[in-house]
């Protein structure tokens, strides 16, 4: 068990000290913390280092591989989860891990998360919920939500965000969980779990952009937006005795959905069998 | 009532273990300023406060010894530039 209080000797450990430091990032960034939740996640399983694989695509969020000594590939804007695929399928015995912000995975990437999770390969997938296009200036992307303000939507975004979660669940994957940075401990917990299932794995990490979104909607600073997260979060179990209507604008944090299902990766492998008889 | 002033002499196992987690552990608390991006999401989710700041933001240590070394600011820091080390 790794104490917290090593959390920060420990992420040094795993970071690539030859990179710019401090990183990119803004001052308070929600990334970081997810990015501490992760190493300290894949510490715990004492996975080989170079056995992990982090893939990522572009925008703010995906700039995390770029800071840590895995195994590390950023890609395309939206394509993560298409080099990962490939990634498993020539090395199964690789762990694959994508990290994608919500614009990255929804958005010009939708297409791939949703074909992902349906496939159910045997990918863990981090999505960095900050409901916005965090890195070209603050556009819409599609989890913001209904009546809030974006570069794109100045005078308010007429669209429904997507529920990431909910919409993974529905696609098929075998593991999904939300989190948010706020709860850093249960986030590592969360993203724990996910790398040791068996299929297509979703943690979903709410964050804040609060130099973006927090700005144009007057949400406050860093600290206020976690403030918030801490308000705004219930279990799984707590929202499944509520109204709909009042989990609403709530985050449901927790796991929901595990169910063990034939995973890709061993299926193709059986298929491959198969053809040679 | 004097058996129960009699049984009070006596110091039980529960109580010695009370008395033993009552010296409390004490901490020194480090923050490295080069990576240190003075967001005050460690001061401000600290549950007993022995966190500030200075005019410039830059985060100063309030009272060390009241520090519970719960590290919620390490796993919360996003720039991994603050460490709690217990004290020797
Ligand atoms: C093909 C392509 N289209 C558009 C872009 C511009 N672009 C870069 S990052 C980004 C959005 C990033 O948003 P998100 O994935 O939510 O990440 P964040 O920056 O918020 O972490 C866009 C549209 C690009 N790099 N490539
Ligand atoms: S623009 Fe937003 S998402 Fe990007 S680093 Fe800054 S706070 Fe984070
Ligand atoms: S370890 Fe806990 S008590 Fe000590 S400074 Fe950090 S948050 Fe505060
Ligand atoms: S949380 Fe980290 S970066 Fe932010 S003020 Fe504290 S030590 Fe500095």
């Amino acid at each position: 068990m790794v104490k917290h209080r090593d959390s920060t000797h420990l992420v040094h450990q795993y970071l690539r000290h030859n990179k710019k430091f401090p990183h990119v990032w803004c001052p308070g960034c929600g990334n970081g913390i997810v990015l501490g939740a992760l190493i300290r996640a894949i510490h715990q399983h004492q996975y080989e280092r170079d056995d992990i694989v982090l893939v990522s695509g572009i925008g703010c969020s995906s700039r995390m591989p770029v800071y840590v000594d895995f195994n590390t590939i950023h890609t395309l804007h939206g394509r993560a989860l298409t080099f990962a695929t490939g990634i498993k399928l020539a090395n199964p015995k690789l762990k694959v891990i994508v990290v994608t912000g919500d614009g990255d995975s929804m958005a010009i990437g939708g297409n791939h998360f949703i074909h992902a999770a349906r496939r159910n390969i045997d990918i863990t997938t981090i999505i960095l919920n900050n409901n916005i296009y965090g890195m070209t200036g603050g556009q819409s992307s599609p989890t913001t939500n209904y009546g809030d303000k974006s570069t794109t939507a100045p005078y308010t975004h007429i669209e429904h965000a997507f529920k990431i979660s909910e919409l993974a669940v529905t696609a098929g994957a075998s593991f999904v969980a939300r989190g948010t940075v706020y709860h850093a401990d249960k986030l590592q917990k969360l993203i724990e779990a996910a790398l040791t299932k068996d299929g297509f794995s979703v943690v979903e990490a709410v964050t804040h952009c609060h130099v973006q979104y927090g700005k144009l909607n007057k949400l406050g600073s860093n600290v206020d937006m976690m403030k918030w997260q801490k308000d705004n979060s219930i279990t799984v179990q707590k929202a499944a005795k509520m109204k709909e209507e009042d989990v609403e604008d709530k985050i449901t944090m927790g796991v929901l959905m595990d169910k063990p299902l034939p995973n890709f990766t061993k299926e193709m492998a059986k298929l491959k069998d198969r053809a040679k008889e | 009532m004097p058996a129960k002033s009699a049984s009070k002499k006596v110091t039980t196992k529960k109580e010695i273990k009370k008395k033993e987690t009552k010296i409390k552990t004490k901490y020194d608390i480090y923050v490295y300023n080069d990576w240190c991006k003075k967001c005050g999401i460690c001061e401000a989710f600290c549950p007993v406060k022995c966190l500030g700041h200075d005019e410039i933001g830059q985060v100063i240590v309030l009272d060390a010894d009241a520090c519970i070394g719960c590290a919620q600011c390490e796993i919360r820091c996003p720039d991994f530039a603050i460490e709690i080390k217990v004290r020797e």
